[in-house]
């Protein structure tokens, strides 16, 4: 129903407002978006046909039976472009030819994730940080500022550039917590408010885009690299979660020393238990581990506190006053990662910690990083991968995984990553000549 | 004392009276409310004590009215004084825990009781909701207002002064009224008119339904017709100390919860001619203005009309039909489980409430009549213009009726909205009496209830025959085609019919019509006894994966064996059998073309007894010795009858298969021991006298474990002279070999014989020793393991199953030799992997070890559409498929088979057990390998008999894959859950396969 209803307001803006195209906006499995393109006039028979389109063309679509594939506007996504630009988008679910919901499409993966929690009685709400890079161009990771954490005192092209950035989300219907700038030089951080799984999945989609065309207006390059500076912070996309049944946040409960409710303890429990596992589709790319190192404040072992800034979740302090706020930060992804892909697999990881009553171990107190490997691992805190293929050697022995993604989506991903793995393997960086050249 | 014993005998109550009245046990009710010992003495209280007795469940109704008369003293003057006020109350709060509570409460509402029970009309309703309307808290007025309505109509109801659509009428005026009350009192000037949607629009409301509205108002009065509908929402909503008056939901609204709560009838026709989804439509179906400004709500009325009942049945529409008849068809799965829930339950008040809407949208767009919003009033409708059967409708009136009053008993009770019967047997022989069961010297009220509640229940599941399919048959009887097109009058017509069989899932139902017509027109008795078989079959044929070929099979089978008393005679005694047929034919072409051309089949599917049984080799052996004592004198005669029984015995296994009676190892095993009974009776006719022939099974024949497509893998040893032992195996070739119109009795391949096709096809026992000790390579030895003598002479048979295990399990193995397995595997791999887009060349030699892979028969209707073959889509060679299970089992056997006797088993699925036992997998690692092993083979099975030409090889055309995923037991549509069950399945054999074939 509303449906229906969220159509007819599309086709009036687009007659209204005078849209000539409308982009139907899907995402491939490695979380690239994509866009077909339709004329207004094409509006109405997107909505009733969907638009035809070659899967085989599209990462991770490509299937044995007919490639052909339809794309079905969600209406309830519609959004005229910012910068009077005559163009509105929309997000769009993936169907095959014969009408059902098509298994590989990372949208219909999430959904199936949120309908298996809905199953348990619970919405998923999702709040992202998202980090990013300003340079001067794609090919040249100079820094615009040496400003850091909160600093205030920079460039005005990077405030400007935030408050735009700002102003074109907010256009788009997407809330925006606030912003400010990161520790690295010419890192900012805005943060989205929160929002269902869903709707956040697709809203980090946006705003990936919103970010990348702001700057390039501006002549600046935007990147969501995990770490393009060895020497200084990576960008990270901390991931703040939370269950609620109906109104009620399932996570607090006010007896609890923590505030934490067992619901929020045993899914907290889930995502460690399984955090190793999941590394792979939450920091997907080979640049993903270089952050996902020791220093930097980016976890590096699977532990969880509430103070200490370097576990992998960090349980923010409840305010009792504000139960509806409770939730834990998960502090692994990255902003270059497939939203709907690394939200159902916290949320399966976190299910399955309700599901089979998992016991939460006990948080870690001392900083982890001053422990040797050995105190470590007397304190049973594994670390995450330390690369790519570790990470998805993890994951090929994942049923849960497995069973999050569907096995179409699961085979593809780790079939591409291998490619990856193996290509970089064949690397000679420019450390290796720095160091062994003179040298060997 | 002695007078008063010696008054009016019959007036008094004795104590033995007491107890068989039931009252025994509240005699201390009775007491206070003065009517005992009172009635030991006759009079008055003897009189109202045994109208009260006539209560349902009388006890606990006067104890009922003992609280309500402690609670208003003032009512202790009605005792005496108006007697049938005692038992109007009584009855009714003996039915009703919650107007008991309500009574004693509320001294005004007992005045009701009092008086004369005439039904509030809506006028009436109206001013009593205004004159609420007017006090200090309005809500709780209106609250009170409601109950003192609602119990007028339970009295009435549980009184018999109305009856169950009647209350549900009153019920809806009752509703009516008081929104029409608060309506005028809010309005204002803005016009306001209020739909009523759902179980209010139909004039059907429930003792505690929701009540469904939507608002329309004028242009330019939104605002505040908006404001007025929050009012209405929040007067007629809120929660007061005593509940609240109804829970209103205007969810139903255009874009539900999202949308605008009032719209103008502008908005309403721009949202429905444009938006509208096809279930809001049919919700329309119920709308009627309730209240407000009248000519608005007229107008709202002409507005929709235009809208529910397009022209065209488009194909959106028609799918959306087709879900809502696949919800109907989900209750009915779900088995017994949950029969006490009156709506839900298969057979409960949801189906007949679906079957009627779904007939309306079918047919309501050319026949004007039936557009009525009330259910029985729909169904009084369509049997009118002859859509449905009169008698069945008057039954399904009837059915409806009762889970209606049942449910209505059911919510009297708490005032709560609950739709299933207690479990507890007190609570519900309750309900039994208050619906109006009493106790009989054969049967309780409560044994009587239950079983009128099931009979009414199974009767209700039948209505797809009932209420689909029979009436379209109805249009057949006597009647030529002709007549049928110029009839108008009582059938339904020719577009009716298509219309019908399309939203019951023909594809073609133009074609479909052509074949009932074949099937049921005329006087014959053939077409006599379809009309009555089909309504009942054409249910499992609409449910079938492919409905408009399996009744095209069923049309040619009929003429095929309308000579055939048996056929006839069978269907018309034996429902159950027509069910499988039809079950059958919608499932598999390659049956329904078994049966075409040997009709005698037949006889097959009506042998149930049979059926059921698992037949063993035994079994087979015996009809295969008849057969060849019968033919005995001519060789030709008994090859013939060898393969109408290879035939006819596969198909029973199939029919098994199909009809959920086998599981893939019954199916492995039958059609094991039937190949080789087959080949131990061409034995015997082929050898002659002083030579001995064993026939020793290899790969899937030798395992035990064949599929319909596979064929026999054989090696052949003899005692004897050489050229006569060559001459009979050439004989024994052609005999089961030979391709005749009935097929071959199975097709045997030699080549995995020492030297293979190079080699000679019999040997001696020494001859095979000699070879395996010096030549033989290690996928050779490997394939011995699956070596089993399944025919011919046994003693020489058991003598090569004694070498066998000297060749395989003697010695430990050579590292070198298991290396030499493994890398022959990676090279199969390989060479699969680079097969993609060539058509498959003939099985390697190696391909041993995992049995056969030829496809199955060519056969005529077998759909083409290979297109490329994906290794990740090969059953067999592909990454995760069979030959991956059954090399890990096998390297497993030939690598440990020395220290662990109990691993020199032929079989996989035997194999893994025993691989368990040894300790050798672990109990995930097992139930992998077997679960993969089981769901590949199923699937090859079931792709041969739904006629896919390749089995091997997964469907690449999506309506062959969607057929086979339908045959597999999957819902239609789901195509991709196969898929994905599938791949897990074979991700997972793939990662033991590494573990432990490769040793990654």
């Amino acid at each position: 129903m509303a449906t229906a209803a969220a159509e007819a307001v599309a086709v009036r803006t687009v007659e209204e407002r005078e849209i000539r195209f409308v982009r139907l906006w899907f995402t491939d499995v490695l979380g690239m978006l994509k866009s077909v393109a339709v004329t207004s006039a094409e509006l109405e028979q997107a909505f009733t046909e969907g638009i035809g389109f070659d899967g085989s063309a599209v990462d991770g679509f490509a299937r044995i039976q007919e490639s052909d594939m339809l794309a079905l506007p969600d209406a309830a996504t519609f959004q005229v472009l910012p910068d009077d630009s005559g163009v509105a988008r929309m997000f769009c679910d993936i169907r095959t030819p014969g009408g059902e919901p098509f298994a590989a499409d990372p949208r219909q993966v999430l959904r199936r994730n949120l309908s298996r929690a809905a199953d348990l009685g619970f919405t998923c709400y999702v709040h992202p940080e998202m980090e990013f890079f300003l340079f001067r161009g794609a090919n040249d990771p100079t820094p615009l500022d040496q400003g850091s954490y909160f600093d205030l005192t920079t460039l005005d092209v990077e405030s400007d550039f935030r408050r735009h950035a700002i102003q074109q989300l907010e256009h788009m219907g997407i809330s925006v917590e606030y912003s400010h700038h990161e520790v690295a030089p010419s890192q900012h951080e805005i943060d989205l408010r929160y929002a269902d799984a869903l709707t956040m999945a697709d809203n980090v989609m946006t705003y990936r885009l919103m970010v990348k065309e702001t700057a390039m207006h501006r002549g600046v390059h935007a990147t969501f690299m995990p770490k393009p500076l060895a020497d200084h912070w990576g960008s990270a996309m901390h991931t703040h979660l939370s269950l609620f049944e109906g109104d009620t946040n399932a996570f607090f409960e006010e007896s609890d020393p923590y505030r934490m409710s067992t619901v929020a303890k045993q899914f907290t429990a889930g995502i460690l238990a399984h955090a190793r596992e999941i590394c792979a589709v939450v920091c997907q790319w080979v640049n993903s581990y270089k952050r996902l190192v020791p220093g930097f404040e980016a976890p590096v072992y699977v532990s969880w506190g509430r103070y200490n800034r370097s576990s992998l979740v960090r349980v923010p302090l409840y305010k009792p006053d504000k139960p509806e706020s409770a939730r834990i930060e998960y502090r692994a992804p990255d902003p270059a990662c497939n939203p709907y892909l690394a939200f159902s697999v916290l949320l399966a990881a976190g299910l399955r910690g309700i599901e089979k009553r998992y016991e939460l171990q006990a948080e870690a107190e001392d900083n982890i990083f001053e422990m040797t490997d050995m105190e470590r691992r007397a304190a049973g805190i594994p670390s995450l991968p330390k690369n790519l293929d570790e990470a998805l050697r993890e994951m090929e022995d994942s049923e849960l995984v497995a069973d999050a993604l569907g096995e179409h989506v699961f085979e593809f991903f780790l079939r591409n990553k291998r490619v990856e793995w193996d290509a970089y393997r064949a690397q000679v960086t420019p450390y290796e000549l720095e160091r062994y050249l003179p040298m060997l | 004392m002695s007078t008063t014993s010696h008054g009016d005998a019959a007036a008094q109550v004795t104590d033995a009276e007491l107890a068989r009245l039931g009252l025994a046990g509240v005699a201390e009710d009775l007491a206070r409310l003065e009517l005992w010992p009172q009635a030991r003495h006759g009079g008055g209280p003897a009189r109202l004590l045994r109208e009260l007795a006539a209560a349902p469940n009388a006890a606990e109704a006067v104890s009922a009215l003992a609280r309500v008369v402690a609670a208003q003293p003032e009512a202790r003057t009605w005792m005496a004084a108006t007697p049938h006020v005692p038992v109007r109350v009584a009855t009714t709060v003996g039915a009703s825990d919650a107007l008991a509570d309500l009574l004693t409460l509320r001294e005004r509402l007992l005045a009701h009781l009092a008086g004369d029970l005439e039904p509030w009309d809506v006028a009436t309703v109206r001013r009593l909701g205004a004159a609420a309307l007017g006090e200090s808290e309005p809500e709780q007025a209106l609250v009170w207002t409601q109950r003192e309505g609602l119990l007028r109509i339970a009295a009435r109801d549980l009184l018999g002064m109305t009856d169950t659509p009647g209350a549900t009428a009153e019920l809806s005026d009752l509703a009516e009224g008081l929104i029409t009350a608060v309506c005028q009192q809010v309005a204002g000037d803005a016009p306001l008119s209020v739909i009523g949607m759902g179980k209010l629009g139909a004039r059907e409301l429930n003792y505690v339904s929701d009540v469904d509205v939507m608002f329309v108002t004028a242009d330019g009065t939104v605002t505040e017709a908006t404001r007025a509908a929050e009012q209405l929402l929040r007067l007629l909503g809120s929660h007061t100390a005593h509940g609240r008056a109804y829970e209103v939901d205007a969810n139903l609204r255009p874009e539900g919860r999202d949308g605008p709560l009032v719209r103008t009838l502008e908005g309403y026709a721009r949202y429905y001619e444009r938006w509208a989804a096809q279930w809001e439509l049919q919700a329309l179906l119920k709308a009627r203005p309730v209240g407000g400004d009248a000519e608005l709500g007229r107008a709202f009325t002409d507005l929709i009309a235009g809208h529910v009942w397009p022209d065209r049945l488009d194909g959106q529409r028609v799918t959306e039909i087709q879900r809502m008849k696949a919800r109907v068809e989900a209750s009915k799965s779900v088995q017994r489980h949950g029969a006490r829930e009156v709506k839900l339950a298969p057979g409960g008040l949801r189906d007949i409430e679906f079957a009627v809407q779904l007939l309306q949208l079918v047919h309501g767009r050319h026949d004007a009549s039936l557009r009525q919003p009330g259910t029985l009033d729909a169904l009084w409708a369509l049997a009118a213009g002859g859509y449905v059967d009169e008698g069945d409708a008057a039954l399904f009136g009837d059915a409806y009726q009762f889970l209606r009053t049942v449910e209505h008993r059911l919510q009297l009770w708490r005032l709560r909205r609950t739709h299933a019967l207690p479990g507890d047997d007190d609570q519900r022989e309750r309900i039994a009496r208050t619906v109006g069961f009493r106790d009989l010297p054969t049967a309780t009220a409560l044994a009587q209830f239950d079983r009128e509640y099931e009979r009414v229940q199974s009767f209700v599941r039948r209505l797809h025959e009932k209420l689909f399919f029979r009436p379209l048959l109805e249009r057949f009887a006597e009647l030529t085609r002709q007549e049928q097109l110029a009839d108008t009058e009582g059938n339904l017509d020719e577009q009716a019919a298509r219309d019908r069989l399309a939203a019951l899932g023909f594809a073609d139902p133009r074609a479909a019509i052509d074949h009932l017509d074949a099937l049921a027109s005329g006087l014959s008795r053939r077409s006599r006894l379809f009309r009555t078989l089909l309504p009942a079959l054409l249910p499992t044929l609409a449910g079938s994966a492919d409905p408009d070929v399996g009744l095209a099979a069923l049309r040619q089978l009929a003429d095929r064996l309308q000579e055939s008393p048996s056929f006839l005679r069978t269907l018309a005694d034996n429902p159950p059998v027509g069910d499988l047929l039809v079950g059958v034919l919608g499932s598999s072409r390659v049956v329904g073309e078994w049966l075409q051309r040997q009709p005698e089949l037949f006889t097959v599917l009506a042998d149930r007894e049979n059926l059921e049984t698992t037949q063993s080799r035994a079994d087979y052996q015996r009809l295969a010795d008849g057969l060849r004592v019968r033919g005995d004198d001519e060789p030709g005669h008994s090859s013939a009858l060898l393969r109408k029984m290879k035939r006819r015995e596969a198909a029973r296994t199939a029919v098994r298969d199909l009809g959920g009676l086998a599981d893939v190892e019954d199916v492995a095993g039958e059609l094991t021991a039937l190949a080789e009974a087959c080949l131990d009776a061409a034995v015997s006719l082929v050898v002659p006298e002083g030579l001995r022939l064993a026939v020793i099974g290899m790969g899937k024949l030798g395992g035990g474990e064949l599929g319909y497509a596979s064929d026999l893998d054989v090696m052949l040893v003899h005692d004897g002279d050489g050229p006569t032992a060559a001459a009979a195996v050439e004989r024994l070739l052609r005999l089961v070999g030979e391709i005749t119109p009935e097929g071959a009795v199975f097709e045997v391949d030699l080549k995995l014989r020492p030297e293979g096709t190079d080699g000679p096809l019999t040997r001696t026992l020494d001859s095979y020793r000699q070879y395996y000790q010096r030549w033989a390579q290690g996928w050779e030895i490997l394939a011995l393991t699956q070596a089993r003598p399944v025919a011919g002479d046994a003693e020489l048979g058991a003598r090569f199953a004694e070498l066998i295990d000297e060749v395989v399990y003697a010695d430990q193995p050579s590292g070198e030799r298991l290396d030499a397995v493994r890398r022959m595997k990676a090279r199969l791999e390989a060479e699969r992997a680079g097969d993609q887009q060539k058509p498959r060349r003939t099985r390697p030699r190696a391909g041993a070890a995992a049995g056969p892979g030829r496809h199955g028969p060519q056969r005529p209707g077998a759909a083409a559409g290979s297109g490329s073959r994906s290794a990740s889509q090969d059953l067999k060679l592909g990454p995760g498929g069979l030959s991956d299970v059954e090399w890990t089992v096998q390297l497993l056997q030939l690598a440990h088979g020395g220290q662990h006797e109990a691993l020199r088993v032929p079989g996989c699925l035997a194999g893994l057990d025993a691989a368990a036992g040894a300790g050798l997998l672990d109990a995930e690692e097992v139930e992998w390998l077997r679960g993969g092993w089981r769901v590949q083979s199923r699937v090859r099975n079931v792709a041969y008999l739904v006629g896919l030409r390749d089995t091997a090889v997964l469907p690449t055309d999506e309506a062959q894959l969607q057929r086979l995923a339908r045959v597999l037991g999957y819902p239609a549509h789901e195509a991709q859950s196969f898929a994905d069950d599938l791949a897990r399945a074979r991700r997972r054999v793939r990662k033991v396969h590494e573990r432990h074939f490769y040793g990654a």
